[in-house]
């Protein structure tokens, strides 16, 4: 049975080391983008990059999600052409060069079945530091446990969650930590006693989907396009796609393409704000 | 000329596969010890928690998480794996024999993210339902059971058909019922084999990063049940290494280089108990 | 063809001075799957003399000793015709399905010494665990006397912890033969049990089976007629006949030796096929 082990090992390795040497040789053949990041970002590049794949054969662009902070990581150590962070890029790292490509809100949400409707900042700020740990606390069902799930350090949608209920992040008092918004989505769409917050355009494209959650209204104003639009919902941010050094070359060209009618058809599908 | 010609395909094969492993665990120990030269070993055992960017380095709840979810799919997964194995190679009729075997292969080659999304939409759900907030040690333990049960099984099943025939002639020749042989023969017998599976489960287990990290809800805390949620060093690399900087990225090394001296101890413990054939 | 149904018809007037039958078998026919291995066997075994089945190779021998003790269950494909009698009952059709209650009064040594990769001592103790003895004292005692018998209580007695693997391949084989003994049975069937012995293991065997006929019914296969002519009673001869093996000749060993009755143990015994 050793033996087998070692076969095989021997056999994944040759494949994964001839696997590198080819993907290597191909490399430089032709225009080839990577574009690494926010997992909020990483949907609509994608299906933007396909659009522009389609218009310009020969041209490829590869979408790695991994958090804004890694987008921005990945920029400063140049291992990627495109940086995509879904805030406003902090102080420390205005060296870089933003391009806001849509803007998103951040949407609180909920089980389909929970009856809460609606929370106000209070009530949320109560709900992130484990002070209501029962729905009844909240104007929900009384007896029910609150389980709250949080996003992973290094993800700008908890900063800036955190940011607009003003605490810090050890001040949360988190049930289930999850990394991507996929994952959120569906934590919280298995669990009737859940609550999260993803992002807006992610939420509505789910919901289209029949993923059972609920968007909650948050501070009286719904988590719609129409409101991030008009600068009405509370928590919204830009998603920008970040550069070393002024875009140019391809980027720009792929900046351009975004900023077209085509791009800012794939935008509003996917249920985000597209920048005029 | 072809017998020394293979032994130095095979050499060179091995080398590169040694090497590897050596040039994997020289760049762990790298980009760790320039952390160590300025955090002292202790602290990330006794420090007040993890939070990297805060210069605390705890990592001893996530140790513990990984340990008890390795722990507890082997405890789950190698008595049925053994049981399923011993099955297929004595008890089952021979079409059974042949989709068993179908299923289990496929069962062990299937992707992680299957297993964690499975977990992730089906099992933790239904554990919520029972016990919050579902994503939980135990549905870790429950998820990666599943992805280590075909390995030990498909491992015991070969060392139990590698087993000589003549171990099978001698019990029936001494007039023993079946199951006495299986349990006091069979089962000895192919201890190295069961010893193999386990480590190649355990193995897998405490390397596994996304199905874990999808199921186990990724609080970084000692649990105090099988119901309460857990990271693992494993999921917190995945988590947090993407834009770890500095110590935290040193700290997220560190957890690299421990996983792989578990792996290396569990070798080391199969290898104890190989080379110790003998019972009594 | 003919001269192997001459042959047969010896047996109805075979000389009883041989004292009780004990095992015997009545046209037994054995095949694997479609292909017949043996082909009306009528062969009278006598108790606790050594009954020597010997033919050249492909004759059905081995395949014949595990029918009487239904080692050929343990192929499913096979089919049996004709029975096998162990004193009163037909062992396929009296002992039913099981063949376990068979097989401790018939025991059974192999051709290469298998022990189980364990020590000496659990080697011993694991059959006579399964069958009720579960005293340690009673074990120990079994298991000495079992040693003693096979003589390799002196060599081994202070060892009883080693790996029975450490022992030389006589060893083994005596153990295999003492394992085999500690379970009491009528019947010792032994399957070339010196072909993989040297010369002086091979004596100790043979020694060894000189003494167990006073206790045992003992059928041992071999292709070395000299062995034949030192431990056996009573000879059976095996052919193979267009691929099926067949009984030619049996009888007391000084008679087939000295005066075979069938011109091809005649050349047989010559050494001419």
């Amino acid at each position: 049975m050793q033996y087998l082990f070692d076969c095989r090992r021997i056999t994944a390795l040759v494949f994964v080391v001839s696997w590198i040497g080819f993907s290597a040789s191909h490399a430089s053949d032709k225009l080839r983008l990577l574009a690494t990041g926010s997992s909020t970002v990483a949907p609509v590049m994608a299906e933007l990059a396909r659009k522009y794949e389609q218009a310009h054969p020969g041209a490829r662009i590869d979408v790695q999600t991994g958090g804004s902070s890694r987008g921005v990581a990945d920029m400063i150590n140049g291992l990627c052409d495109m940086g995509m962070v879904s805030r406003d890029l902090k102080p420390s790292e205005r060296v870089l060069h933003a391009y806001t490509i849509a803007h998103d809100g951040i949407a609180v949400i909920t089980h389909r079945d929970n009856p809460v409707d609606a929370l106000d900042r209070i009530q949320l700020i109560k709900i992130y530091r484990g002070e209501a740990r029962d729905w009844g606390d909240v104007g929900g069902i009384a007896g029910v446990p609150v389980v709250v799930v949080n996003k992973a350090a290094g993800r700008s949608t908890l900063e800036l969650f955190l940011r607009y209920l003003d605490l810090a992040p050890d001040q949360v008092r988190p049930d289930i930590i999850i990394g991507d918004n996929q994952q959120g989505l569906k934590t919280v769409a298995g669990n009737r006693s859940g609550i999260g917050y993803v992002s807006i355009g992610a939420a509505l494209q789910a919901q289209q989907e029949g993923v059972p959650i609920k968007l909650l209204t948050l501070e009286g104003a719904k988590p719609t396009i129409a409101n991030v639009t008009a600068g009405n919902y509370p928590i919204t941010r830009p998603l920008n796609i970040v550069t070393r050094k002024p875009a140019q070359g391809a980027v720009s060209e792929v900046l351009a393409f975004i900023h077209s009618d085509e791009g800012v058809a794939v935008i509003e599908s996917l249920n985000f704000v597209p920048v005029q | 000329m072809t017998d020394r010609l293979l032994t130095w395909t095979l050499g060179a094969a091995t080398l590169m596969v040694a090497s590897l492993i050596a040039i994997i665990a020289a760049f762990l120990l790298n980009e760790s010890l320039g952390m160590l030269n300025r955090v002292e070993l202790g602290r990330f055992f006794t420090d007040s928690g993890w939070s990297p960017t805060m210069s605390r380095f705890n990592i001893l709840p996530m140790i513990v998480a990984s340990v008890l979810l390795m722990a507890g799919a082997v405890i789950v997964a190698a008595p049925l794996a053994i049981f399923t194995a011993v099955f297929l190679r004595f008890y089952a009729p021979s079409p059974v024999i042949d989709i068993g075997r179908r299923i289990i292969e496929v069962l062990a080659a299937m992707p992680s993210v299957v297993y964690g999304l499975w977990g992730l939409v089906v099992l933790v759900p239904i554990i919520a339902a029972w016990q919050q907030p579902g994503a939980s040690l135990m549905a870790g333990i429950l998820v990666l059971s599943l992805m280590i049960f075909p390995t030990i099984t498909i491992v015991v099943h070969s060392g139990l058909a590698a087993m000589p025939r003549h171990y099978i002639e001698a019990s029936q020749a001494l007039a023993m019922s079946r199951a006495y042989m299986v349990r006091q023969v069979v089962l000895p017998a192919v201890r190295a084999s069961i010893a193999a599976g386990i480590t190649l489960g355990a193995a897998r287990a405490i390397g596994e990063t996304m199905a874990v990290m999808m199921v186990t809800g990724n609080i970084v805390a000692v649990p105090g049940d099988l119901f309460d949620p857990v990271r693992a060093l494993t999921s917190n690399i995945a988590l947090e290494m993407a834009y770890a900087l500095g110590d935290h990225r040193g700290a997220l090394y560190i957890s690299s280089l421990l996983l792989l001296s578990i792996v290396i101890l569990l070798v080391l413990i199969n290898e104890f108990i190989v080379s110790n054939k003998l019972e009594h | 063809m003919d001269r192997i149904t001459e042959a047969t018809s010896y047996i109805q007037e075979q000389d009883s001075s041989s004292g009780n039958i004990c095992l015997c078998t009545e046209s037994l026919c054995l095949s694997y799957g479609t292909r017949a291995a043996l082909e009306n066997v009528n062969l009278r075994i006598p108790s606790r003399a050594v009954t020597a089945i010997i033919g050249p190779s492909g004759s059905g021998k081995s395949s014949f000793l595990c029918c009487l003790n239904r080692m050929t269950d343990l192929c499913c494909s096979t089919t049996i015709e004709g029975s096998v009698r162990l004193g009163e009952h037909d062992i396929h059709r009296d002992l039913g399905k099981n063949p376990i209650a068979l097989r401790r009064r018939v025991g059974m040594v192999f051709q290469h010494p298998n022990p189980f990769p364990f020590s000496i001592w659990k080697n011993l103790a694991l059959p006579l665990k399964h069958h009720g003895v579960r005293n340690k004292q009673e074990l120990s005692s079994v298991i000495e006397q079992a040693l003693r018998r096979v003589g390799l209580w002196e060599e081994v007695g202070d060892r009883l912890r080693d790996s029975a693997l450490t022992l030389s391949g006589g060893q083994q084989q005596r153990l295999c033969i003492a394992r085999a003994l500690v379970l009491e049975p009528e019947v010792l069937l032994m399957d070339e049990p010196c072909s993989s012995l040297d010369p002086l293991s091979t004596k100790c065997i043979e020694t060894l089976i000189g003494q167990l006929k006073n206790s045992y019914t003992i059928v041992v296969v071999t292709h070395d007629l000299a062995q034949a002519r030192r431990v056996a009673d009573h000879v059976a001869l095996f052919w193979n006949a267009d691929g099926v093996g067949r009984l030619i000749e049996q009888g007391p060993a000084a008679r087939v030796f000295q005066h075979p009755e069938h011109e091809l143990t005649t050349s047989y015994l010559e050494g001419q096929l």
